[in-house]
Parts: structure tokens; sequence; C-alpha cells
């Protein structure tokens, strides 16, 4: 029961993660922006510093990025999906907690429902990864 | 079919015929063969980093794994496709009507961000990064609410409805082509207590509360005013873009096209700091054309193409009777460019006297005929107030309010940009970052201090 929590975890989160990332992230007038469009919108009008650029011009392969999560647990490869995982699910609490925090400065106003579904599987995902990357090295001493 | 003979049980006391030939000896048993070095998974087939084998899929299985493999890849390859288009940059039509088509749909939506990304790029950069900044500081300032959202900071509406072009289009020149609209309604509305303004930055203003007459609202039938709306639109690579700048230069031309002849080259210099130093030198020597040649021509083309039609409008301009000695600057980097700071100048006199102005923490140091001043913010207080002379006390919270506001002047630059390797001036956006610089030396309630001073000064 146990062995199947983190995997079928890891994907409920993946899929939050990735449809947060489609929800409205940037408030303007009567238009909601998702993080595509938001990370686009802010590109063109300020400069971003360098970290944060590189973080947004990365963010729009985030969809292709979990893919290869599944790809690599179902190809079985668990250590190196888990990996993926981890990473994908860093990036997106960092974005999705940075946009929370930047509520209402300058001309961006966050939207909440984007950023927090993105955070929930962001973290879900983070915990199913080291599930699964601690999980391994217990199966191979009990077998030895 | 005939059938196999039925297997009988040997009879008993029955032995086989075979036995080992005399002699025979077994070989010694082999060992057990020895296990591979690394974790035992290794040899039962599992990875060499220690994972757990995989299990053995079935054929069945392995349909399910593909397959599931293949839809996240699907999955994954549509959302990227989906999140790059929305991701880009680029918000340039395909014609210069849908070019005035797009900004107008953002414009009814109230959407500040989408109206600046419709901008020409150079105008764009001009406003958009300077106006995010001049919002911050006055939320800094505490002269807009912290959490004021950008539609409603400029406390106008504006909705354009049912808009017709005329059909034709009046070249300016290759890449710029102005639009009729000749009919449609524009309906604005303003109200002050719309926008997010602090309570006490509306006090501070408004010392007996707000006015009636801060709200107020406009119909304008487009079809009623005799003339048809024009409005400007520049094509940059392969994209259109309405364009404010062009709009307002055709306008000021008496909605007359630039010939050919009118054109002032956009010609930079070799460095930001050099840019600035030739302006600088261009202005007084009252060489308007070289002052005009180095303006950037991303943020303002219209002012290269009327470029001599703007010289006629200025007319004569008499030099300066000083002569331009010697400059430095500090130079800071910002979005797409440099800010050039005055750090000195030495100017000749006609006489052959020399003046040199020296900006120095905050503090200005004045030599004139060999004699030096230096003048910090409390002395040109000091001054200011013997001159001119305030009818009400200066608190010290005001005092203190000045003291940043000069200093903040003495930070104020110009601001450069690089065009085809050479540098340029970019007035539109030194103009609208002259503000930021000027609010970022201001702390606290400073701006609602200097706002109370000048009341009280208006009320006397």
């Amino acid at each position: 029961m146990r062995r199947r929590l983190a995997p079928a975890a890891g994907a409920l989160g993946l899929i939050l993660l990735v449809t947060g990332t489609f929800l409205p992230w940037l408030r303007s007038g009567d238009v909601r922006r998702n993080s595509y469009q938001a990370g686009g919108a802010l590109r063109a009008l300020v400069d971003l510093p360098g970290l944060l650029d590189v973080a947004v011009r990365v963010w729009p392969f985030v969809g292709l990025w979990c893919a290869g999560v599944v790809v690599g647990f179902v190809l079985g490869a668990p250590r190196f999906a888990a990996l993926l995982g981890l990473l994908a699910g860093l990036l997106g609490s960092v974005v999705a907690t940075a946009t929370l925090q930047a509520r209402g400065s300058g001309l961006i106003a966050a939207s909440r429902s984007g950023p927090s579904v993105t955070l929930a599987g962001s973290l879900i995902v983070i915990s199913a990864s080291l599930s699964l990357v601690t999980r391994a090295p217990t199966l191979t001493r009990r077998r030895s | 079919m005939s059938q196999p003979p039925e297997w009988q049980p040997p009879e008993p006391g029955y032995q086989p015929q075979w036995s080992p030939p005399p002699g025979a000896q077994w070989p010694a048993p082999l060992p057990p063969p020895a296990a591979p070095p690394g974790p035992q998974w290794d040899y039962l087939g599992g990875s060499p980093t220690g994972e757990p084998p995989p299990p053995k899929k079935s054929g069945r299985g392995r349909l399910i794994a593909s397959l599931v493999a293949v839809s996240a890849l699907v999955a994954g390859g549509v959302a990227t496709y989906v999140a790059v288009s929305d991701s880009s940059t680029d918000r340039g039509a395909g014609s210069p009507e849908a070019a005035i088509r797009t900004i107008v749909g953002d414009i009814n939506k109230s959407d500040l961000i989408g109206v600046l990304n419709d901008l020409v790029p150079g105008e764009r950069t001009a406003i958009a990064a300077p106006f995010t900044d001049l919002v911050n500081q006055l939320k800094r300032t505490k002269v807009l609410q912290p959490g004021a959202a950008p539609a409603t900071i400029t406390g106008l509406q504006v909705q354009l409805k049912q808009l017709t072009f005329s059909g034709t289009t009046i070249p300016l020149n290759d890449h710029v082509q102005v639009l009729e609209l000749t009919g449609g309604t524009i309906d604005l509305s303003a109200d002050l207590e719309r926008v997010p303004l602090t309570a006490e930055f509306l006090k501070a203003i408004f010392p007996r509360g707000i006015p009636q007459s801060t709200s107020g609202t406009q119909h304008v039938d487009i079809a009623q005013q005799g003339a048809p709306l024009r409005i400007a639109t520049q094509k940059v690579g392969s994209s259109w873009y309405p364009s404010l700048f062009y709009t307002v230069a055709y306008q000021a031309a008496g909605e007359r096209a630039p010939a050919a002849g009118d054109a002032v080259p956009a010609r930079g210099a070799a460095s930001a700091e050099d840019a600035v130093k030739q302006l600088i030198d261009a202005l007084l020597a009252g060489s308007v054309d070289r002052a005009i040649a180095l303006v950037s021509p991303d943020e303002l083309p219209a002012l290269h193409d009327y470029g001599k039609k703007v010289l006629a409008a200025v007319g004569s301009y008499q030099p300066a009777p000083v002569h331009l000695e010697d400059l430095t600057f500090t130079t800071a980097d910002i979005a797409g460019g440099k800010r050039v700071t005055l750090s000195s100048i030495t100017l000749t006199n006609q006489d052959g006297s020399k003046t040199s102005v020296k900006v120095d923490a905050g503090c200005f140091s004045i030599s004139y005929d060999g004699q030096t001043k230096r003048q910090c913010p409390a002395d040109l207080i000091d001054t200011a107030t013997q001159s001119f002379g305030f009818p009400t006390k200066v608190t010290a919270a005001q005092r203190q309010a000045i003291t940043d506001l000069i200093a903040g002047l003495g930070k104020v630059g110009v601001d450069t940009s690089q065009t085809g390797g050479q540098w340029f001036v970019a007035p539109v956006r030194t103009y609208f970052d002259l503000e930021n610089e000027i609010l970022s030396q201001l702390k606290g309630n400073d701006v609602i201090e200097l706002v109370d001073l000048i009341t009280s000064f208006v009320g006397n």
C-alpha cells in the first residue's frame, strides 16, 4: 500500500503543479493572466533581475519537465524520476511563493488561485520525490 | 490413430543396467560464483546505484507503461506549446487596424499591463519601467495605499465602443501609417475617490475634505467631432503597434506627414557618458539639430522624422555665454541602458573666469573666481528661507523633507540607451525617471510633510 502511495501522490502533485500554472497569477483590470502570460508580460515591461529572469525563461518548460518525471518512473528509473520531480517541485514552490509574496507590489497584483494550487502541487511532489529517494536503499538493505 | 503404450512400473528387484565406469572419479564441485563488487542488486539484475530492479512487467504491463509514458509526453508537449505561446513577449499585430483594435480591447478591460505591452517596444521601454518604479515609490512614500491595484491607479475609466475606420490609411513613411477613426463612442469617467490614495495624503491635500468636483464623466461621439480621430501606428520587424509619440508628433505638426527633407538623422556617441557630454555641449552651443541627432531613435523616431520642423518651431537659439571646460559623471546600469549622473562640471565664462560645481555626498561645492563654497541641503534651505521668506514656520519634519528632496535632486541623471552600436540619450525615460530619483530619497512622511508645507504656504 505504502509502495504505491508515493507515486500516486507524486502524480497528483504534478497534475496540480502544472494545472496551477494555467490558473490566474496576475490581475490587471478585468484581465487575469496565467503564469506564462504573466511572465511574458513582465519580461516585456521590466528588466527582471538575473535569477528571476532565468526562472521566467525556463518556466514554460515545466510541463515537459513534469512529463519527464512520469516517463522516468514508468520506464523503471524511480531515482531519476524522483530527482527530476524534486527539482520541479522546488522551482514551482519558489516561483509560487515569490508570486504570493509579491501581492500589490508595483504593477503586479498577484492572484492567489494559480500560485496557491502550484505551491500545493509542488509541496506534494517534493514529499513524494523524497519518499521515493529514501525508499530504494531501505529495500536494498532488506534483500541483502 | 494408434495410442502409445501405457507406462508400466518396473517389476520388483529390477536393477538399472548403467553403472559408473570403474576407477572413474567425480570432479570436485565448483565453488559458488563470487558475487561481483557492489550492491547485491547488481547481481540480481538491479542498477549499480543500488536501486531495486524494476518489477518484470508482463506484456500488458509494458503496454500500459508505454501508454502512460507516451500520454505524459504528449500532455507535457501540449502544455509546453501553449505555455511557450502564452509567454511570448511580442504583442504586435498583423495590420495597423488590428494593432488599434488590440489596444482598444485592453483599454476597455482596464488592462494597464496589456495597454503598456501593446505600445511600440521603444515607447514601452520609455514608459513602463519608470511607471512601475513610480507606483512603488508612491506606495513607499505613503501616497498610494500599499495594496493599490494598477487598474485603479489612474482613477480613469475609458470605454471605446463600436469603432469604425475610414478604410484609408495615411502613410507617413515606409514604417508608419495613420489610421482614421470615423465612428464610435468614447466614454471617460474620472473619479479621484477611485484612486487608492492614502487617507493621510488626501487629508494633506484636502484639509477641508474632498470636494465634489473631483469626479466627472464625458461622452464623445467620434462621428460628431467634424473630423476623424487619427492615430499613428508603427511597424517594427513584421508587427504593427499603436504609436503614442508618432500620434502626438502628427497632431503637433498639424496632421502633416514629414517630408524626406525634414529628417534629422540619428547620430549617437561612442559611450553613454560621451552622449550626455555631447548633448550638454550642443545645448550650450545652441546646436539644436545636434541635440536632436543625439536622441534615441528607438524611443523618439518621430523626433528624427520631424526634426527640421521642430528646428523651425524652436527658431533661432542663442549659444550660452559659457564654454564647457570639463565634465565628470557617475554611471549606473538601468534596464536596457545606463543612467549618467553629473559629478562635476566646469564652465569657462566669457571673461575667462571659471565656474565649477561638484556634487559630493549630497552637497554642492561651487567654485568661482578661486573661491569655493560648499552648500548642503540644510544651507540651501536657510538661503531659500532668508531670500524668499516663508510666511509660516517650517517644522523640523518639513525641514527634513526638504533636505531629502534636495538630496534627490542631486541624484538626477540622464538615461541613455544603445542603438546600432551608438549611444543616445532617452529624454522621455529620463523625464519619467526624474520623479523616481527625487522620490527615492524621500522617507516616511516626507511627501505628506511637503504637501502640508505647500498647502499652508498657498493658504496664507
